[in-house]
């Protein structure tokens, strides 16, 4: 039987070294991971959700960096539960870039 | 609650059901030792679906001996590799 492996399951595949430089926390990564918490603590969304949706993205999307992942995922979630629509997003995303350019 | 005690042996489910599961594709299939048994814990596998994961499942630490599940291991004889499992993905081997 062929199995077939999904992307975060990578338990015992190849890989090269791990880069355990410290790196710079962006202030939009404190604020995803602020916004997590504020989910979950309303009770609007588990960490097993989260987890499972960033395992449902796609492989290219899952290549992305780890705070990329977590908001690419939680607006899936948020789609899924009808909280806010992706369209709901990125219309606020432009008007606040609109915002800042202007 | 527990079905089984420290020492006993047990071997991982070999399926491969679609969605969120809490099981490393090399292990299943493997065999295992309960090294503890650590409660009971609702089903991560329903959580991650929005579903409250009742009723609870007993948890257990399973060591494993790392020549048995690596074909190509080169490290010492005797490593070992702990995975937290629930009950559903184990039977007696």
């Amino acid at each position: 039987m062929t199995v077939e492996r999904r992307t975060h399951d990578m338990g015992g595949q190849p890989a090269g070294p791990i880069n355990l430089d410290e790196h710079a926390t962006e202030p939009w990564e404190k604020l995803i991971t602020a916004m997590v918490g504020s989910l979950r603590g309303r009770g609007l969304m588990t960490v097993d959700e989260l987890r499972r949706a960033i395992e449902d993205l796609s492989p290219e999307d899952y290549e992305k960096p780890y705070f990329e992942r977590w908001s690419a995922a939680i607006l899936d979630l948020w789609q899924e539960k009808g909280l806010l629509t992706r369209t709901e997003v990125e219309a606020k995303m432009g008007e606040i870039k609109k915002r800042l350019e202007g | 609650m527990a079905t089984y005690k420290d020492g006993d042996r047990v071997k991982v489910a070999v399926t491969y059901p679609p969605g969120h599961r809490r099981v490393p594709t090399y292990i299943r299939g493997k065999t295992g030792e309960i090294e503890r048994y650590c409660g009971t814990f609702a089903n991560p596998e329903e959580l991650a679906y929005g579903f409250d994961g009742k009723p609870e499942r007993p948890l257990y630490r399973v060591r494993f001996v790392q020549k048995d599940v690596w074909a190509d291991y080169d490290g010492p004889e005797g490593d070992t590799v702990d995975l937290e499992i629930q009950e559903h993905w184990l039977s007696p081997a």
